[in-house]
């Protein structure tokens, strides 16, 4: 349920403007500027990522079901391209389940990253304090992942001294943080940890045992995760025993990689040519960071990119079109402008709704 | 007399066994006289003690190649919860940079671990050179073999590895390898004064029975009535993983007071632990698997494994249902056997490697690439799969090829007509080969299934002249009778149905907090 429901939510909001495949990018948190800059002007932030590793091949059959069922439909305009649109039976399906699907929960943009980190650190220290607390210094860790066993390692070491007390202190945390939620969420959430002469159960066996959708019972922990994150985050100093888990994870988005390169020289006033001659790399992969870059950075001087007079004619064109989409864009703009440019506007087209109606 | 007694000291301040099992003993004293050895040990006899202790005892480094990331890093827990602290694991899982502190550090390690594709990095294999290798340990050594039944391409290059390691003594390990592959092992590593250990692989505890069926339906009825007599732990094999997660689910409908559970390669990480220790634990009680698991799972007490689908070799087989009885106590292996079964593992023998034309039209593809000078980067490789849809297995193995003849060199695609026409036509013939004999070692394992003689002599008489007797029952071509078979007590549940609170008090707090 809350699979489909975040399907069809996210075909809705993107208004035929994207195909099937789009909704894919932005639920396994694809990096492309694109998925970025959708997710942004489609208000499908809080999806973003929020199914990493997702198979296409589930995705797609998942999407073939809704479209059987007469909820989504599949259409191709006369150049081929392809979109998706919610149909007026899945926007029923919508409202009628709509309470009950924790949409709220989701803030995958702010927390696509941290979530995964987190839930492996949480999940791994769970287990090993269980374990060292009963004096068992050999089990076999549930995570793999060298650099949460040394993160969960160095962790112990430092509330060693303390161990009965942390653990009454997480215990609280826990605890309150999941009284929050129904009862059986709550369950489904403490019923996947392992720990002292026990192991805990699998996704499917979760899913089995309440009846649910496997990808539902992982969407939800993932939801479970953000909550949890947000009010950790919020209030740092009524959660002593659970912030040190974050803590540093810093900021929420960061340019990393070779955006983040990118933006080193662009930082130190270099042009895109000057750019892209520096790291060999084509203008237009330059061109696709400095998208991204104008994406975060407050300060992003879009007038060095695009003339006042384009600024406008291009602005215009998005209101008048109402769409979204590069090439109708182009098409209605004088040919000198290019579809960097146009990118370029829609981030900021997007800003200035999003600071002018923030929530609105 | 003196060495003998030696080991077995070493042995007891290491590994705190008193005596060596069968074999171990043999082939370690070899190692240590720097004798290259090809070691075939049944599954579950210790293999690992066999390069474990000689390199505590050599001077320098143990390279321990191993198809297994799981198995590695299992193992290097194990080792260092018996503080052997000079042991790392090199893989894929491993971060680059993580990569580079423990190649740094490599000199200070006695025991190395490595995945065959990592073995391949030029910068590595550089620095592995600098150091002293005492022994070369390939683990699952059938897999150089093109004739075993985990052929993997990546083997194909560790003859090369040991020349730049300056030809440091071999020891190849396998649990299953016919005369057939270990003649290919020895070819394949250019070893031909190799000592050969082979020790028999028959279990006297294993009883094993073949059921006719003609139906799904019919294997569900039968499973219930056998899972139904609480024989004890058990696993079910399957060929889909499909089938097993649906047989999972109908199971656990209709026998309530079991717990079931599948695991296969499609199982994400932290769930195959958690299903392989809740097995461990007695926390499950059956497991509807493919072939993926099993694998360095150690559990004692497994007392029945059964086959919903026949198998496409003998050898899996064998190495299946090793994994059943490892305490030394009566167990049965079931297969049910439908004749329409056949057709699974035929059409993944035909699907394994790439089709004539598959190979011509990514050999056609590559050629426009070299023709127009693009370079094979990630993104080029990423469209090409894209275009033709092929598995990561075929696409390995034709790279491999492509990369042995030259015509991919580096990001390079080095074009030449002729050349590249017989490369395509050796391909196509090897392919052809090597299915025919796949097919072959199907119509082996059919025949056996089929079979009236006794099961237990026509499934090991490929590897071996004779047998034990069995301790309890031999087969049913002999005749069994199961009524013979205790049932065993289910474990109790371990898990009560308390609230989140009191599981999460337990859990982080201990058990003389649960009732608080
Ligand atoms: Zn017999």
């Amino acid at each position: 349920m809350i699979f489909n429901g975040i399907l069809l939510t996210a075909a809705k909001q993107i208004k035929q403007e994207r195909s099937t495949s789009s909704i894919y990018h932005l639920l396994t948190g694809s990096r492309s500027i694109q998925t970025l800059q959708d997710a942004h002007i489609f208000s499908n932030q809080a999806f973003f990522g929020i199914y990493r590793g997702l198979r296409k091949q589930i995705f797609d059959e998942k999407i073939t079901a809704l479209i059987q069922a007469g909820f989504l439909e599949e259409t191709v305009e006369e150049k081929g391209r392809q979109a998706v649109r919610c149909l007026p039976e899945g926007e029923t399906w919508l409202a009628a389940h709509q309470s009950r699907i924790p949409f709220h929960y989701f803030q995958g943009f702010l927390y696509f990253d941290k979530a995964d980190v987190f839930y492996n650190r949480l999940l791994l220290l769970v287990q090993t304090l269980s374990n060292t607390n009963e004096s068992n210094f050999s089990f076999i860790p549930v995570i793999h992942q060298p650099a949460t066993e040394r993160f969960v390692r160095q962790f112990y070491k430092q509330i060693k001294e303390n161990e009965r007390s942390y653990l009454e202190e997480l215990y609280d945390e826990l605890v309150q943080l999941l009284a929050a939620f129904p009862e059986e969420e709550a369950q489904i959430f403490i019923d996947r940890f392992s720990g002292y002469n026990h192991y805990g159960k699998s996704l499917d066996q979760l899913a089995i045992q309440y009846n649910r959708e496997a990808a539902d019972i992982r969407l939800l922990l993932v939801g479970m995760i953000h909550m949890l994150l947000q009010k950790i985050e919020i209030s740092q100093s009524d959660y002593s025993a659970l912030y040190p888990l974050v803590a540093d994870l810093g900021q929420t988005v960061k340019l990393v990689g070779s955006p983040g390169k990118t933006y080193d020289l662009f930082k130190q006033g270099l042009t895109p040519e000057e750019i892209s001659r520096i790291r060999s790399l084509k203008i237009n992969t330059i061109y696709d960071h400095l998208a991204e870059i104008a994406l975060y950075d407050p300060a992003f001087p879009f007038s060095d990119y695009v003339s006042e007079r384009d600024t406008k004619e291009i602005l215009q064109a998005i209101q008048e079109t109402n769409s979204f989409k590069l090439k109708t864009i182009k098409e209605n703009v004088h040919p000198e402008i290019s579809f960097f440019q146009i990118r370029l506007m829609l981030v900021f087209h997007h800003k200035l709704r999003e600071g002018g109606s923030r929530h609105g | 007399m003196g060495e003998t007694l030696h080991l077995e000291n070493e042995l007891q301040k290491h590994f705190q066994y008193h005596s060596f099992r069968l074999g171990q003993r043999e082939i370690i004293s070899d190692v240590l006289q720097g004798k290259s050895v090809l070691g075939i040990l049944p599954t579950g006899s210790g293999k690992s003690i066999c390069y474990q202790l000689p390199s505590l005892l050599l001077d320098g480094l143990t390279v321990v190649v191993s198809p297994l990331i799981s198995l590695m890093i299992d193992q290097v827990k194990e080792l260092k919860a018996k503080n052997f602290k000079r042991v790392v694991a090199l893989n894929s899982f491993v971060t680059y940079s993580e990569r580079q502190m423990v190649m740094e550090q490599l000199h200070h390690y006695k025991l190395l671990y490595i995945s065959p594709e990592l073995l391949q990095q030029p910068q590595l294999l550089k620095r592995l050179s600098q150091l002293k290798i005492s022994l070369f340990v390939i683990d699952e050594a059938h897999c150089i073999s093109q004739w075993g039944h985990d052929f993997r391409p990546d083997y194909l290059k560790l003859g090369k590895v040991i020349e730049n390691l300056h030809h440091p003594p071999v020891l190849a390990l396998s649990a299953t390898a016919t005369p057939a592959v270990q003649a290919d092992i020895i070819k394949s590593l250019d070893r031909p004064r190799m000592v050969k250990r082979v020790y028999p692989m028959d279990r006297n505890n294993l009883t094993f029975a073949i059921q006719d069926v003609t139906s799904d339906q019919e294997k569900l009825e039968l499973l219930t009535i056998y899972l139904n007599k609480h024989y004890g732990p058990a696993l079910i094999y399957f060929s889909s993983r499909i089938q097993a997660e649906n047989l999972a689910r109908i199971l656990t409908e209709k026998l309530p007071e079991l717990q079931v559970a599948f695991y296969h390669g499609g199982v994400e990480p932290i769930d195959r632990i958690q299903i392989q220790q809740q097995f461990m634990n007695n926390q499950i009680d059956v497991i509807c698997c493919t072939s993926a698991f099993g694998m360095g799972i150690n559990k004692q007490n497994i007392r029945l494994i059964i086959h919903y689908h026949i198998p496409s070799q003998m050898e899996a087989y064998i190495q299946e249902v090793g994994r059943a009885g490892r305490d030394g106590k009566p167990s049965i292996c079931l297969l049910l056997y439908g004749r329409y079964d056949a057709a699974i593992p035929k059409s993944i023998i035909e699907n394994e490697l790439p089709e004539s034309g598959e190979i011509r039209m990514i050999m056609q593809q590559l050629k426009v690439l070299s023709e127009q000078g693009i370079e094979l980067t990630k993104e080029t490789l990423h469209d090409l799969n894209e275009l033709f849809q092929i598995s990561e297995i075929k696409w390995r193995f034709l790279r491999f090829h492509f990369e042995k003849h030259g015509m991919i060199n580096g990001k390079k695609v080095v074009y030449q007509a002729e050349h590249w026409r017989n490369v395509y036509e050796h391909l196509v013939k090897w392919i052809q080969s090597r299915s025919l004999y796949k097919m072959e070692e199907l119509q082996e394992m059919i025949r056996w299934a089929e079979s009236d003689d006794c099961l237990r002599k026509q499934l090991y008489k490929k590897f071996q002249s004779g047998y034990d007797p069995p301790i309890f029952e031999c087969c049913s071509n002999c005749g069994i009778d199961l009524e013979q078979w205790e049932a065993q007590a289910l474990p109790p549940s371990l898990q009560k149905d308390t609230d989140w609170r009191g599981k999460l008090r337990k859990l982080l707090l201990g058990a003389e907090h649960e009732a608080k």
